[in-house]
This record gives structure tokens, C-alpha cells and sequence, in this order.
């Protein structure tokens, strides 16, 4: 039974990967694919992304492994892994385990609920994996190049991974739980859920960049912190062991992470029925007639839409989180010292040469167009339509119209953090004032290049035949593309600039890129105001 | 008020709807009936101008479908045979924004919601989030947000499945009254019995083919729609 629940999980992501959901596409085998484009870049991405850990761990663990201290490189990078993980995949955990819509079907049928939570569970550990491994395994492989290869080494390298992945599954699972519980108990339960993990996040933040302030004294102090942690954290220190090829520290995390999966395994087959079949939550709100007001389909659509968005805590998490960064990177920047700025460009005045010293706009204007790549609105807005496209197509309304409100909410959404921050950044830096209006300018077109690239990306793979949204949002690979790739961008941005760039110097640099923005930003609207909306008219869920 | 003229929809190389011809006037109740995948949500999508078609013309008061589709969708009205609305709306939030998209004035929506809402005994509910509502309620909203701009033309799939025997009879005069004031109604059903004291002509289809249509009368002349039915689908009564 349980081969064949895992069967049509496995089928469920198959089918939101490659399938396509363009009316008529129907091929000769009956199947509809999409292109294999995706899929490709999606892999050289996760390449990328393999890359630039590879590239930072291999930096951190030189100086550690140098003076015999490579378990705090394993401590370190296995810490990051974990948080990523468990960020990455709670609110999955959440909607895959307890909000999937076939949920009452399979209950219905004579199926055990182990397997039906087993089978559930399976996307929510490759989920997790994906994001662990995406640091512990050039972790392990920098760590076997660093350090000594042996048979020891090797298993405890690879168990390492996945032990790893099981913490993060253990931790998903129940923050999962957590985050249902929470769920079933309130009214206004997007809003709530989005409070409660921007304080966790908020508390990841707070312990990541305190560790990082920590991170100078660690490679200066070592022997003196490996020294402390060893004496006062033992099991701690077991766990950096463990990759070492430590065979206690191997036993130990294994046997207690088993053993911790056991009682979750407890508590979530204990509890499932009752979060699973749980129905409508606190009081029936009763309607009562208010005078109503006649909005533009303009509004209405755009009304739609933040409907959507703020109803969502899987949504607004995954694709507004940059919003709070933004926001956040701005009240920052107030409160630093005022003098930072001047510092900034004294370092960039001693560590580059002559020829380069313009890089401080440049590379802030990057910094700031990053920070604005997080927020992807759009990307999942087409797929998140679901089994409801027919009622949009069926109304009279262009289909330009409603990818425009799509459009109009990302901005919106994004627009007074956006500015509030690029405006402070923008006054304080060092720069002349073409090169401040530049840079405050080519933030505010990558802004809209990420709500136009998402939208494109969000109609050209749409993922309509959804199970729970989580899909949509998270699995289908639109938004990690979309996401990935305007990222990729920010940085060719800020590194052509080396390569090229500071030949021209940084006013010319930044106003060829104005203008190649400006220039995709047309093209991108062009293609959606014509063959995007075409498209969108043509999808069938 | 819609006139279909050799519809025809293809699904890669094969031809779904073939050269389907159908005219429903003003003040008709028009039945379409047909066993399980005889495409008859592919003709009612394609009416409403959701699924593009390969051939033929479809035409809602003389205006080409193809050619101008706002203004015929400005016309009519669609329940689909699974209601699947936005379930991150509460009932009133959803029937205002149908009514702001075919720009009902506030004192128009006010009265029918509250009309609509009181007949079909979803008052109550308008608050809660669709999310929380029964299939049977969702099609009521369903039918609601059908009415409330006074289309002229309503295009049902299956309407009364997942409708409680009240609700279904009221549904019934609802349509009936709506073809008095002059609309018109295209609807599909596998009630034949539904079919036979509702509809004024009915359209009977195999295959994505017409096999018969008229009056209720012209069709099953002295038998019962259901003989004329298995007759013509090829089973022995």
C-alpha cells in the first residue's frame, strides 16, 4: 500500500513539473510536456548555488583545518544547513501533511494512516534534503579535500548528510506540527502565521549575525572556542566530530536523531486525524448588510489579487519575505553609525586599485537590487489561479488586464520598503549626485524587472493542477527560478563592474545598465502585453 | 440569443466536438444531454469563450464570439460543474467583485444580493470564507454570482448537482423566471426527468456529434426521454 500511496506522490511532482497546462498541447503519447529549458536551468542554478557554498566553505575551513580544528568547520556549515533546511521546509510540512486537498479521499479509503502520513512525509524529506545538501555537501567534499580521506571519513562524511537531513526533517515536522496547531486555534490565521515566523526568522537573523560578529574571533581564537565548546558542549562537538570519521560521535548523533524522529513519528501519527479533518475554526461569522461601493474592474482585480496574497501565509512568507528585508535594511541603515558610509569608501580606497575605486555606488546598488530579488509576487500568481482559472476567463475581462494586476500588486506590495529604502541608502552613500540618481533609478527598474520577470516566468510554466498550494509557491520551480535568476543577475551586475565596468567608470556603468534594464523591462512588457497575455488566455487547469 | 455553427474542437488529432450546430432563443431553457464524456463541457467552455475552438462560429446576440469575446462574456453568465471559486474570499467579497466586474451599481448588487441571498438561504453565510463552505452552498454563491449582473444569457454544467432538494427547486423557478423576462438558458444534465419537466428544446449529443434535437415534444415524441435517450445511445430499453 505504501509503494503505491509513494507511487502517487511521486506522480504528483512529476506531474507539476513536466507537465504543461496549455489548452491543445496534447502530444501523440497523450502526455503534455513542458520544456526541457526549465529542468536545465533549474540544475544550473543548483550547480551555482553548489558553487558559491563550495567557494565559501573552502575559505572558512582553510585556516580551521590548518590548526586541527576541522570539526568547528563541520559545526559551522552543518549549523547553516540545518537552519536553511528547516526554514526552507516548515510551512511545506504544514500544507503537504495536513492541508493536501485529496486528504479526505485517501482517509475514506481503506489505507492505514501510517501510510498515508509516510507517503505525505516523503515530499516534505526530499524537500528537506535538497535544502540541506545544497550546504552539506560541499561541506563534506571540501572537508574530505581539506582534511584526510579515509574509509572512516567517507562514511562518516556521507552519513553526516544524512543525518543532517533527518535533523531538518525532524524540526520541520514539528515546527509543521507547531504551525497547524497554531493554525486550528485562529481566525485570522495568515496574518499570524506570517507574525510568528517573521519572529522566528527575526531570531534566526539575531543568532546568525551575532555568530558572524563572532566569526573574525573564531578563526583569531580558535583553539581557545574549539577548546570551550569541546569541555562545555560535548555532544556539540560530538556532531562537528562526525564527519571526522569520530565512530562515537557517529553512533551517538545517529542513535539520538533516531530516536528523536520516533517521538515526533508519535506525535505526529497521534494528532493527524484530528489537525487533518479539522473544519471551520472559531466563531461563524454572521453577515450583516453594509452599504456596499462600486470599484473599477481595475481595483477589483488588484483587490483579487492582495485577497489572494494576504490570505496566504505560505504565500506572503515565500514570496514577500524580501519586503521585510527591504524594510528592514532601511531602518538598519538609519541606526548604524553615521560615519559607516565614509568608511565604506576608505575601504574600498585601501583594498582596491586606483582604477577601481568607484565600485562603493556600484556595489550598493547591487546589494540593494538583491534585497528586491527576494520578493517574488508574481512568479506564482499565474499557477496559484488553480482549478479557479476558469472563473477569470470566464468573466469579461482582457487577459493584459489581469497580468497586469498581478503585476500592480508585486509593485505595490514592494514599492514605499523599496523606497523608503533605496532613498536612504541612495542619500548616504558617497557618490556624486548623477551616480546617486543612477543607482536609486537602476533599483527602481530592477524592482520592476523582478515583478515583470516573475510574471513571465509565472506564465510560461504555470503549475495549475496543484494538490496544495505549497506546490505552486515553493515546488514547481518557477519561483526558485525566477528568484534565482534575478539574483544571478544582481550579481553579474555588481561583478561585471570589476570586469569590465571600471573602464568606463562607475556614472558611464551605471547608465549602460539603466538603459539595459530599461530595455528588458520593455521587451518583457511587450511580450506579456501580447504573446504572455495570449498564453495565459490558453492555460486550462 | 446563441447560435452555434459547426463547432468543431480538436484535441491533438482528435476531433472532439465535430461540426456541432445548435440555436437557443430568447426565452428558451435549451437541455444538452449526453452520456459521460460526450463533450459537453468542451461545447459549454467553449461558448463561454474559455476553450478555443478549431472551426465554426459561435455567436451570442449576433455577436461573434472570436471576434469581439468581451462583449459577448458581458452577456452571459457560466456555472461550472465543479464550482471552484476563491477560497480566500468570503462569500460577499466574491459576489462584489463579480458585481465590480460587470459594473453593478451599489444599489443594484445590494438588493440582489440581499434578494438572491435570502431565496436561496445563504444570507447568513455571506461572511464566512468560501474555504469553509459545503459544495452545496459554493453553488449556491455560485448561482448568485451568475444572477447578480442580469446576464442574458446563462450557461450551466451540470447545475443541480451537489444542491439540496429545496435549493434545486428553487433553482428551477429561477431559471424558469429568467426565461420569461426574455433570457436564456443553455444548461447541461444527466436528469433526464430534470431535462423533461424543465426544458423547452433539448439537444442530445454522443461522441461530440448531434444525434437529435428540437422541442421536448419533437424529440421523444410518444416515449419518455429516457427510451429516447438509451435508443439513441444504442442500448436495448
Amino acid at each position: 500500500m505504501l509503494k503505491v500511496l509513494i507511487k502517487k506522490q511521486l506522480l504528483e511532482i512529476g506531474d507539476r513539473l513536466f507537465r504543461s497546462t496549455r489548452k491543445g498541447q496534447r502530444k501523440k503519447n497523450g502526455k503534455r510536456h513542458k520544456g526541457k529549458g526549465m529542468l536545465i536551468f533549474s540544475l544550473i542554478l543548483v550547480v551555482y548555488l553548489l558553487a558559491v557554498i563550495a567557494a565559501g566553505a573552502w575559505g572558512v575551513s582553510g585556516p580551521l583545518f590548518k590548526v586541527g580544528v576541522g570539526w568547528l568547520f563541520y559545526l559551522v556549515f552543518g549549523g547553516a544547513a540545518i537552519l536553511l533546511g528547516t526554514i526552507g521546509s516548515v510551512f511545506n510540512t504544514y500544507t503537504t501533511l495536513y492541508l493536501s486537498k485529496d486528504n479526505d479521499l485517501l482517509l475514506s479509503m481503506p489505507i492505514p494512516l501510517r501510510d498515508v502520513i509516510l507517503s505525505r512525509l516523503l515530499g516534505v524529506y526530499i524537500t528537506g534534503l535538497g535544502y540541506s545538501a545544497v550546504v552539506s555537501l560541499p561541506t563534506v567534499v571540501v572537508g574530505w579535500i581539506r582534511g584526510s580521506v579515509s574509509a572512516a571519513t567517507l562514511i562518516g562524511g556521507v552519513l553526516w548528510i544524512l543525518v543532517l537531513s533527518l535533523i531538518v526533517f525532524g524540526l520541520s515536522c514539528l515546527l509543521g506540527w507547531v504551525v497547524a496547531r497554531i493554525s486550528q486555534r485562529l481566525k485570522n490565521k495568515s496574518f499570524i502565521t506570517v507574525l510568528i515566523a517573521l519572529v522566528v526568522i527575526g531570531l534566526y537573523y539575531f543568532v546568525y549575525f551575532k555568530t558572524m560578529g563572532k566569526i573574525g574571533d573564531l578563526l583569531n581564537n580558535v583553539l581557545i572556542i574549539g577548546g570551550k565548546i569541546k569541555s562545555s558542549f560535548y555532544p556539540i562537538y560530538l556532531f562537528g566530530r562526525f564527519p571526522e570519521g569520530d565512530w562515537l560521535a557517529m553512533l551517538a548523533w545517529t542513535g539520538g536523531v533516531l530516536l528523536a524522529l520516533a517521538l515526533i513519528w508519535f506525535l505526529l501519527q497521534h494528532s493527524f486525524l484530528s489537525v487533518a479533518t479539522s473544519s471551520a475554526v472559531g466563531k461563524h461569522a454572521v453577515y450583516r448588510e453594509k452599504k456596499s461601493k462600486q470599484t473599477s474592474v481595475s481595483s477589483a482585480l488588484l483587490r483579487r489579487e492582495w485577497n489572494r496574497f494576504s490570505g496566504s501565509a505560505t504565500y506572503m512568507l515565500n514570496c514577500g519575505l524580501g519586503v521585510v528585508f527591504l524594510l528592514a535594511s532601511g531602518i538598519a541603515i538609519l541606526f548604524l553609525p553615521k560615519q559607516m558610509p565614509a568608511e565604506l569608501e576608505s575601504i574600498a580606497q585601501t583594498m582596491l586599485p586606483e582604477e577601481m575605486k568607484g565600485v562603493v555606488p556600484v556595489f550598493l546598488g547591487a546589494v540593494l537590487a538583491m534585497l528586491g530579488s527576494m520578493v517574488t509576487i508574481t512568479a506564482p500568481s499565474v499557477s496559484l489561479e488553480g482549478k479557479t482559472l476558469w472563473q477569470i476567463q470566464s468573466l469579461p475581462v482582457e487577459p493584459w488586464r489581469i497580468l497586469r494586476a498581478k503585476l500592480m500588486l508585486h509593485l505595490a506590495v514592494t514599492a514605499i520598503p523599496s523606497l523608503f529604502c533605496f532613498l536612504i541608502i541612495t542619500v548616504l552613500i558617497p557618490a556624486t549626485l548623477a551616480q546617486k540618481l543612477l543607482v536609486f533609478g537602476i533599483d527602481v527598474l530592477f524592482t520592476v524587472f523582478f515583478a515583470l520577470f516573475g510574471l513571465l516566468a509565472g506564465v510560461k510554466w504555470a503549475n495549475l493542477g496543484w494538490k496544495n498550494e505549497t506546490a505552486a509557491v515553493k515546488q514547481s520551480g518557477t519561483v526558485a527560478f525566477s528568484m534565482l535568476a534575478s539574483m544571478g543577475l544582481t550579481i553579474a551586475f555588481g561583478g561585471l563592474y570589476f570586469w569590465f565596468g571600471w573602464r568606463i567608470g562607475a556614472t558611464a556603468y551605471l547608465g549602460i545598465a539603466a538603459l539595459l534594464l530599461l530595455a528588458a523591462n520593455a521587451a518583457m512588457l511587450a511580450w506579456l502585453r501580447g504573446p504572455g497575455a495570449r498564453r495565459f488566455e490558453e492555460l486550462s487547469a | 440569443m446563441l447560435k452555434i455553427e459547426n463547432l468543431t474542437k480538436r484535441y491533438g488529432d482528435k476531433v472532439a466536438v465535430d461540426n456541432l450546430s445548435l440555436h437557443i432563443a430568447p426565452g428558451e431553457i435549451y437541455g444538452f444531454i449526453g452520456h459521460n464524456g460526450a463533450v459537453k463541457t468542451t461545447t459549454l467552455k467553449s461558448a463561454v469563450g474559455i476553450l478555443k475552438f478549431d472551426a465554426g462560429t459561435i455567436t451570442i446576440n449576433g455577436v461573434d464570439l472570436k471576434k469581439d469575446p468581451l462583449a459577448c462574456k458581458k452577456q452571459l453568465a457560466y456555472i461550472p460543474d465543479n464550482p471552484d471559486l476563491y477560497e480566500y474570499m468570503s462569500g460577499i467579497k466574491y459576489l462584489n467583485f463579480i458585481a465590480d466586474i460587470f459594473g453593478v451599481s451599489a444599489e443594484e448588487r445590494s438588493a440582489r444580493i440581499r434578494e438572491l441571498a435570502d431565496r436561496l438561504e445563504l444570507t447568513a453565510d455571506l461572511a464566512q470564507p468560501i474555504s469553509e463552505y459545503s459544495h452545496g452552498m459554493k453553488q449556491k454563491l455560485a448561482v448568485i454570482a451568475a444572477w447578480i449582473h442580469e446576464p442574458k444569457l446563462i450557461l450551466m454544467d451540470e447545475p443541480f448537482v451537489g444542491l439540496d432538494p429545496k435549493a434545486s427547486h428553487l433553482l428551477k423557478q429561477m431559471m424558469r423566471e429568467h426565461c420569461d423576462r426574455g433570457g436564456a438558458i443553455f444548461f447541461s444534465t444527466h436528469v433526464l426527468e430534470v431535462a423533461e419537466k424543465l426544458c423547452d428544446r433539448v439537444a442530445i449529443i454522443k461522441q461530440g456529434k448531434l444525434i437529435r434535437s428540437g422541442t421536448m415534444d419533437e424529440v421523444r415524441g410518444d416515449d419518455s426521454l429516457e427510451e429516447v435517450f438509451l435508443e439513441l445511445e444504442g442500448e436495448a430499453c
